[in-house]
């Protein structure tokens, strides 16, 4: 479901000097696969998921998402994020402000190749928001959501178009430990039941294990 | 996996899907940078051309050779110096103290000196300049006649017609200007390191003159810079005041030069010249004002969350600190607009008495061309819809590449869109002037003659000020919720539209009424490119003005204001206190 090869990504350092943040990275995660990339900050792990949701562009390797090809050097493809079908949560959430909880769970909906109809939206928002137990919230301007609320309305909107693949970087990081606790149990749940491929990222080895 | 043709197709799907909405982008902002750059080009072009009689052209240098011995030019050129200097003493003279008593003092309503600043800040310019010449004029200036009689003088104390008295009403007109900048340095300074020295014993004026000013250095200088660069430049006063007594400063006398054109050729290399001296000195000053802003950053203090400054308490010197401050207010908007008020209604100069009461009359207001003032009012209409509105659509996709595209193009982008704010904005009517005549087909006389040109230009300059505030605004959003956006399937241009201006949304209404209502009082450009049919409507008033009809052209003004109003109003009702700097 995913294949990287030979990925590379470097960053200027200071002065003339080059950071190599990831090196020759090989790795294949299968369909229903659950991968946990664990290292401490500063490892390239977020870069490397970043490459693979687009946000970052590779300099050397390739990505294979589903049996595209989203990124290659050697024969200089590049899919922007907006096209890989992806389903992502960020480690601040992203909750857009400006939005209720339905319409933020609605956007990538509305994006669809395969135009919904407005009632098939509203079907599925509910469906996802029901998924994390928020099923009553949609109406609730997203800057009135506590912390695990946002939480739980950033998974139903990766989770609402059902991607393939779900990018998770540190999504647990701003959660208090009891809460971690429960939202990682929930988190794993969810995934089973649906079947989605999942790259997860974290400097916590307790939500690894 | 899918079969490699298939993925070959794919690819250049998705290629052209991904350059789909950046292109647009990519090209609404090359438009609008290139423009900048090539009204700038042509000065420097037409800087160096020589046009003999017989229409062949040559490049040298002998439009600077002109320039440097011809005793016109060069008396304008020292002109402006004197006027520069003597306007920057008294903007920053009285507008330091007033930003230290705005942002470092417990004085009372202290809040009302942004508001009341910023509106002398919104109304035209040159009616400072039209104010004081009733006020202070040799032979009919009110104070001047008073104080002559009250003190039985030979003859009147003070002329406001000179170098020195231009200098002061341009140095008074933009003190606001100068207020709102040093305010926000002392803002951006935290008041720790003022209270740190107070703490160990530091009195305080050596408080002021070893911590507070030295930290506010980069601030200060980059606000010299900005207002050297519109006083250098200026064109309102020196011509309300000097053109009808022929004291001539760059800007008047490029004006001149331009209107009294015979059609000569070497007039129009003398223009560009003059211009390009000025456009040299503006890129040093761009230079230099970038590289201070760059140093400020070394000032940078990590502070805490919620920390208050303690303010110092002035006791009863807050009286004396009002009077600082009604004096600017009083000295910039109503000894002006009270002078203006009582000559659009007396039919002849006169001192206000028992007697000229008598004589107060609506005949002025019956002569101002109304026909005129309507299509000045039409235009001004026109302006002050479409350049906003084009403004910000420009400028929100420069933003979008300078802060977030991360494309190669974002830093030199980012520095052309910064040009117009310290290159006078003269130099780019200048440049649009000679872009008409030596550039534009002959067939294109009408757009010369239309609003167009005016519309350009404005936009143009208006681009450093819109690019600023959405960067600001930008850099604040945070980044995850553009990317959300991606991968939700959104691309730029969907997730400058659904999220970042939906986000921006309160720094887009305030820079549309800003830039708004800065079109309306413009005169510098429209004066330079108007004609009979695309007069704005300072030009209007400017014209009755340059025709000695000085008692039609403050009843114009009258009617000028009257219109101005109710959208100052307006202003201030959506802008409750989130009122931000024009710079």
């Amino acid at each position: 479901m995913i294949e990287i090869h030979g990925l590379g990504k470097d960053f200027k350092g200071s002065g003339d000097s080059v950071v190599h943040a990831l090196q020759a990275i090989d790795l294949e995660v299968k369909r229903g696969e659950f991968l946990v990339l664990l290292g401490p900050s500063g490892s390239g792990k977020t870069t490397l998921l970043r490459c693979v949701a687009g946000l970052a562009v590779p300099d050397r390797g390739e990505i294979v998402l589903d049996g595209v090809t989203v990124y290659s050097q050697s024969k200089r493809a590049l899919v922007p994020p907006e096209l890989r079908d992806l389903g992502m949560v960020f480690q601040s959430y992203a909750i857009w402000p400006h939005m209720s909880v339905f319409e933020n769970v609605a956007l990538p909906l509305s994006q669809r190749k395969r135009k919904l109809s407005k009632a098939e939206i509203g079907k599925r928002v509910e469906w996802a928001l029901s998924l994390v137990g928020l099923e009553h919230m949609g109406q609730r301007p997203a800057p009135l959501l506590s912390g695990g609320q946002q939480q739980r309305v950033a998974l139903a909107r990766a989770l609402a178009t059902q991607p393939a693949i779900l990018l998770m970087d540190e999504p647990l990081s701003n959660l208090d430990a009891r809460l971690r606790e429960e939202v990682r149990k929930e988190i794993r749940g969810l995934v089973t039941q649906l079947g989605v491929t999942v790259l997860y990222v974290t400097h916590d080895q307790m939500e690894a294990m | 996996m899918a079969s490699r043709a298939g993925q070959t197709r794919v690819t250049v799907r998705t290629r052209i899907a991904q350059l789909g909405e950046r292109i647009p982008l990519l090209l609404v902002a090359s438009i609008a940078l290139t423009a900048v750059l090539v009204l700038l080009l042509v000065v420097a072009q037409i800087s160096f051309q020589v046009q003999d009689p017989l229409g062949n052209k040559t490049y040298s240098l002998a439009n600077f050779r002109v320039l440097y011995t011809d005793s016109f030019a060069a008396r304008a050129l020292t002109n402006t110096a004197v006027f520069a200097a003597v306007s920057m003493l008294v903007t920053f003279g009285f507008a330091i103290p007033i930003a230290w008593l705005a942002e470092r003092t417990t004085l009372p309503g202290r809040g009302l000196i942004f508001p009341l600043l910023t509106i002398t800040l919104l109304l035209p310019g040159f009616f400072t300049g039209m104010g004081w010449v009733f006020l202070l004029h040799e032979r009919i200036g009110i104070i001047n006649r008073l104080l002559v009689d009250l003190l039985s003088l030979e003859r009147s104390p003070l002329n406001i017609v000179s170098l020195v008295g231009m200098g002061w009403v341009e140095g008074i007109a933009l003190v606001p200007v100068g207020f709102i900048m040093i305010a926000a340095s002392f803002r951006a300074m935290d008041p720790v390191l003022e209270e740190s020295a107070r703490v160990h014993g530091v009195s305080f004026l050596s408080r002021m003159r070893r911590i507070t000013l030295p930290l506010m250095t980069p601030g200060i200088l980059a606000a010299a810079i900005y207002v050297l660069a519109i006083t250098m430049a200026a064109f309102d006063i020196p011509a309300v005041i000097g053109l009808n007594n022929r004291i001539y400063t760059f800007s008047t006398f490029v004006w001149t030069s331009a209107n009294s054109t015979t059609g000569a050729p070497s007039e129009y290399g003398i223009i560009g010249a003059s211009s390009a001296v000025m456009l040299v000195i503006g890129l040093f000053l761009t230079w230099r004002y970038m590289v201070v802003l760059g140093e400020s950053h070394r000032y940078a203090v990590v502070r805490g969350k919620d920390y208050r400054a303690t303010l110092i308490d002035l006791g009863w010197w807050a009286i004396l600190a009002w009077v600082l401050i009604g004096a600017v207010i009083a000295m910039t908007t109503v000894l002006p607009l009270l002078a203006l008020a009582w000559v659009s209604f007396t039919p002849y100069m006169q001192v206000p008495s028992a007697a000229a009461f008598q004589t107060l009359t609506l005949d002025n207001f019956r002569a101002v061309p109304w026909g005129t003032f309507m299509t000045g009012l039409h235009n001004s209409a026109i302006l002050f819809f479409s350049v906003p509105t084009i403004s910000i659509i420009l400028g929100l996709a420069i933003s979008w590449i300078v802060v977030r595209s991360k494309w190669r193009v974002g830093r030199p982008f980012d520095v052309v869109a910064f040009l117009p704010h310290v290159i006078p904005h003269l130099i780019f009517a200048v440049g649009a002037y000679l872009l008409v005549i030596f550039w534009l087909p002959p067939r294109w006389g009408l757009f010369e003659r239309s609003i167009g040109i005016i519309m350009i230009v404005y936009i143009v300059t208006r681009i450093s000020f819109v690019t600023r505030m959405f960067n600001s605004g930008l850099v604040q959003i945070h980044e995850e919720l553009d990317e959300a956006g991606y991968v939700a399937g959104l691309g730029p241009a969907g997730v400058i539209r659904k999220i970042l201006a939906p986000l921006l949304s309160a720094t887009i209404l305030y820079t549309w009424l800003w830039s708004a209502l800065l079109t309306l009082r413009e005169l510098t450009i429209a004066a330079f490119l108007s004609s009979r049919d695309n007069q704005t409507l300072p030009v209007v008033v400017f014209g009755l003005w340059r025709d000695g009809r000085f008692h039609q052209a403050a009843a114009a003004f009258l009617a000028f204001i009257a219109v101005l109003t109710p959208l100052i109003l307006l202003y201030f009702a959506i802008g409750r206190g989130h009122i931000r700097s024009p710079d």
